[in-house]
């Protein structure tokens, strides 16, 4: 068994602690606790807009074991907020090497219900990893993100199988391997039919739009006058 | 036939890396009208991720800065080509601080496209995509990333032949129009 460590959560939804990042990430971490390890939590978007919140994950990242990075996939890549941390990440780490060997991994989900559509994000931390000089032990993609959305994740019903993972994915990490093949294919697997995933999130907008006032959800406010 | 430029670069990097300018000047010569927009000028604030552009003011983001314009003008275009340092394998922060608040372009609702979920589009005509990628280094894995997410993108964009270039960002004008013209030539645009 390896010494307990410190973990630094990453959180690269806009949403912060709402969101299913964060609960997902919350979920690894508690699983990193049981093993005696410390985290600290950071959100992206607050840390690039407020640098009393920037120094904490400055000083938190250089001296982290582990970075966790959870993120939900925004235009098949990573939100904004977090690409700009890892610039300044990086940018930091390239003049000042860091004092010690460093891991990353990073859990992304989506709101597609396929997991593999997170495969580019992931493949973009790694490369991230790579530059930063960070090893990097493995990207977790997660689809149907929306169906979690809200939704406390444990172990039972249909959050059992995520919940029982990320407890294992974090059982992995505490022994300093690297997340297993096994580890990530459980997470990737559908938490329902992809029909079904449809189904409800298209209902559930038509709802929530309905509760809002808005009547016309194909409007066209920019078409051109030749259309 | 408009061809709207984002460009990605930060200041500092404009100074040196002139393949706006070029990409400009060649879309011109091939019968195009470009206009771009620096992004750096623009105040563009991050997608707050609530959706508000598909279930509140469906195609327009809640957010009142130039994002929204930026989503007007490309609407308005017939092409449109992302210009942006590799990041990572991925898009500059500031490009992609424009891209997550382009989504009211698309609808809520999903469709299926080689298989996958995906959205349908809220416009009837959608403008072609196409990226110029600028590699800091030979980096085979940044450069393979790049190209994937941009395919990925098309696939969300329902673009078949996206235009898209990579070239060392310290690619020459000679070179960096080969790419582009290449580019352009495979995806079948003028
Ligand atoms: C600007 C924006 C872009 C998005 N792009 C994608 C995408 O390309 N593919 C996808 O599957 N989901 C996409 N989504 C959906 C989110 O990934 C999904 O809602 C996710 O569950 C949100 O997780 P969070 O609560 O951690 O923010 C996008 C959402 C937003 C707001």
């Amino acid at each position: 068994m390896s010494t307990p460590g410190q973990v630094v959560l990453l959180i690269g939804s806009p949403r912060g602690g709402r969101s299913t990042s964060a609960q997902l990430g919350d979920v690894l971490v508690a699983g990193l606790k049981k093993h005696g390890w410390t985290a600290t939590t950071h959100i992206a978007r607050t840390a690039i807009a407020n640098p009393p919140a920037w120094s904490e994950l400055e000083r938190a990242t250089a001296a982290a074991d582990l970075v966790i990075v959870a993120t939900p996939l925004y235009v098949d890549s990573l939100p904004a907020p977090l690409i700009e941390t890892f610039e300044r990440l990086h940018a930091l780490r390239h003049t000042a090497a860091p004092p010690k060997a460093q891991r990353l991994i990073a859990v992304v989900n989506s709101g597609f219900p396929e997991a593999h559509q997170n495969d580019t994000a992931l493949a973009i931390c790694r490369c991230f990893a790579h530059r930063a000089g960070f090893r990097w032990d493995g990207g977790l993609a997660l689809g149907m993100g929306g169906a979690l959305s809200g939704q406390a994740i444990t172990e039972r019903g249909r959050t059992h199988t995520v919940a029982v993972t990320l407890h294992r994915a974090a059982d992995e990490l505490a022994a300093d391997g690297p997340l297993s093949a096994a580890t990530i294919q459980a997470l990737a697997r559908p938490m329902m039919p992809v029909w079904l995933y449809r189904l409800i999130a298209e209902v559930s907008f038509r709802i929530t739009a309905w509760r809002h006032g808005a009547r016309h959800l194909g409007a066209q406010p920019y078409a051109r006058e030749d259309d | 036939m408009k061809l709207l430029i984002l460009d990605g670069l930060t200041a500092e990097q404009a100074t040196t890396m002139r393949h706006g300018v070029w990409l400009d000047a060649l879309a011109r010569a091939r019968g195009w009208t470009p206009a771009t927009l620096s992004l750096r000028t623009l105040t563009i604030a991050p997608c707050t991720g609530c959706f508000g552009c598909w279930l509140r003011t469906p195609g327009i983001c809640v957010t009142d800065d130039d994002g929204r314009a930026v989503l007007r003008q490309l609407v308005q275009s017939d092409g449109v080509i992302l210009l942006t340092p590799v990041t990572f394998g991925g898009y500059s922060a500031l490009l992609k601080r424009a891209l997550d608040r382009i989504i009211p372009m698309i609808s809520p609702f999903f469709s299926t496209v080689n298989g996958e979920t995906h959205h349908r589009l809220r416009y009837a005509r959608q403008p072609r995509f196409g990226a110029l990628g600028l590699l800091g280094d030979d980096d085979a894995e940044e450069a393979q990333t790049f190209r994937t997410l941009a395919a990925r993108n098309a696939l969300n964009w329902h673009e078949p032949r996206p235009a898209v270039a990579l070239v060392r960002a310290d690619a020459d004008e000679t070179a960096t129009r080969a790419a582009l013209q290449a580019a352009f030539n495979t995806a079948g645009w003028p």
